[in-house]
């Protein structure tokens, strides 16, 4: 009896677990194709709203094994991985990480040897794209200071000896995007309603000297660019 | 007791939030106190059905160059209309009108014979909606790359040879008044 009492127990369970997969399929793939749709009309809307006449397309990506690869520069296609989009609390910090990948992308249409370049020297295109997508976004109609809180909580401060050819220091990004928002948008600083959440304040409390920085060169009404930190 | 001891506890817990520092943007309070800024226009009521459109030729009214620091974001920049833009036989932008622009972004020269390059947007014409004009242009130094790399290449199975090739530098970027900038207006790119 007892014998029984477990084989029926143990065949309740292993076909409750079969239906629970079999429905997990379908749920994972409607996820996948509304959060597909939601990066494609945030695409769409930057690409229009900037007048951007080359064609491109934004993909999403949800497979945690696969590397992540910026395919922008090879295939003009914007990949959007699940570990970058995580960091995006809201729209206008998706539109930030896709602005990011409009600006790289672009640069395909350029030409062999313009797109080169930006690989040969990512770290010098690395803060104009920023800057393109501070224009993107604003164009758009989305909150440009998303774009810092996004990198801030995205982007890891890199500075191995690679990365030192690679990339730029987080905390220098961040400062050239507040700078170009200070210059060209300052409405948006003036009505920022980041100001008081966690990832603003964290980057105004790491970005002190920067800011002082800023302040002098505003102050001086030198038009030389800063070395930030 | 415990009553107590939970008030006490919740009296603490509300002393360490008010502890916690809230940073304010000094810079902001400082220096834009007392500035009225207006809203940046967007660009959201687009319709791109429409395919006529006018050309519109600029040309810069002084030289800009990447050279010497003589450059800096968000410069503002003053062009002139080549010739009359004639749209249904009406001069829609007369010629000579000035244009202003800014420096949306620039690059410096760089190492393996990058050139330095200078990204123009936002072009304001008097009269016209800028949503109705294409508004980017870009202006490149020499690009000695395509030179370069080759080179670089041929060079390393003798070491350094290929190395000291990273310090061909591009040239600057300028443009010109001699340089014509096409733009083109679309008059019915904001009609739904």
């Amino acid at each position: 009896m007892k014998k029984i009492f477990n084989i029926i127990f143990i065949s309740v369970i292993l076909v409750c677990f079969n239906s629970a997969k079999a429905e997990n399929i379908p749920s994972n793939m409607s996820h996948n194709i509304s959060v597909q749709k939601h990066i494609s009309d945030i695409g769409f809307r930057l690409l229009n709203a900037n007048k951007i006449e080359k064609r491109m397309n934004f993909v999403y990506c949800n497979d945690s094994k696969k590397p992540v690869i910026d395919k922008s520069l090879s295939k003009k296609e914007a990949v959007i991985y699940d570990k970058k989009l995580a960091f995006a609390s809201d729209d206008n910090e998706k539109a930030a990480l896709l602005s990011l990948s409009i600006g790289r992308t672009i640069e395909t249409y350029k030409g062999l040897f313009v797109s080169s370049s930006a690989k040969l020297a990512p770290k010098k295109y690395e803060i104009i794209y920023d800057k393109k997508a501070v224009d993107y976004m604003v164009n758009a109609g989305y909150h440009p200071v998303a774009l810092i809180t996004f990198v801030n909580k995205a982007y890891p401060q890199k500075q191995g000896l690679i990365d030192f050819f690679k990339k730029n220091k987080t905390t220098k990004r961040l400062a050239n995007i507040y700078e170009y928002i200070f210059v060209n948008y300052p409405y948006y600083l003036e009505n920022n309603p980041y100001l008081y959440s966690e990832a603003y304040q964290n980057f105004l409390l790491t970005s002190i000297d920067n800011r002082i920085l800023l302040q002098k060169k505003i102050e001086s009404g030198s038009k030389k660019p800063i070395k930030y930190e | 007791m415990n009553k107590f001891i939970l008030v006490l506890y919740s009296l603490f817990l509300f002393s360490l939030s008010s502890i916690a520092e809230v940073f304010e943007d000094t810079i902001v309070v400082e220096v834009l106190k007392n500035k009225e800024l207006s809203k940046p226009l967007t660009n959201l009521e687009y319709n791109y059905q429409s395919t006529e459109r006018v050309p519109v030729k600029l040309q810069i009214l002084e030289t800009v160059s990447t050279k010497r620091n003589s450059i800096y974001d968000g410069k503002q920049l003053f062009f002139k209309v080549k010739e009359d833009v004639i749209y249904n036989k009406n001069i829609v932008i007369k010629r000579n009108a000035v244009v202003k622009a800014r420096v949306a972004s620039y690059t410096t020269k760089g190492f393996n014979g990058l050139p330095a390059s200078i990204n123009v947007d936002n072009f304001e014409i008097q009269g016209i909606n800028s949503n109705k004009i294409t508004s980017n242009y870009t202006k490149y130094g020499l690009n000695f790359a395509a030179f370069v790399l080759p080179l670089k290449w041929a060079l390393t199975p003798l070491p350094p040879l290929g190395t000291f090739t990273n310090f061909i530098l591009g040239t600057n970027a300028k443009i010109t008044p001699n340089d014509i900038i096409t733009l083109y207006y679309y008059p019915y790119w904001d009609e739904r």
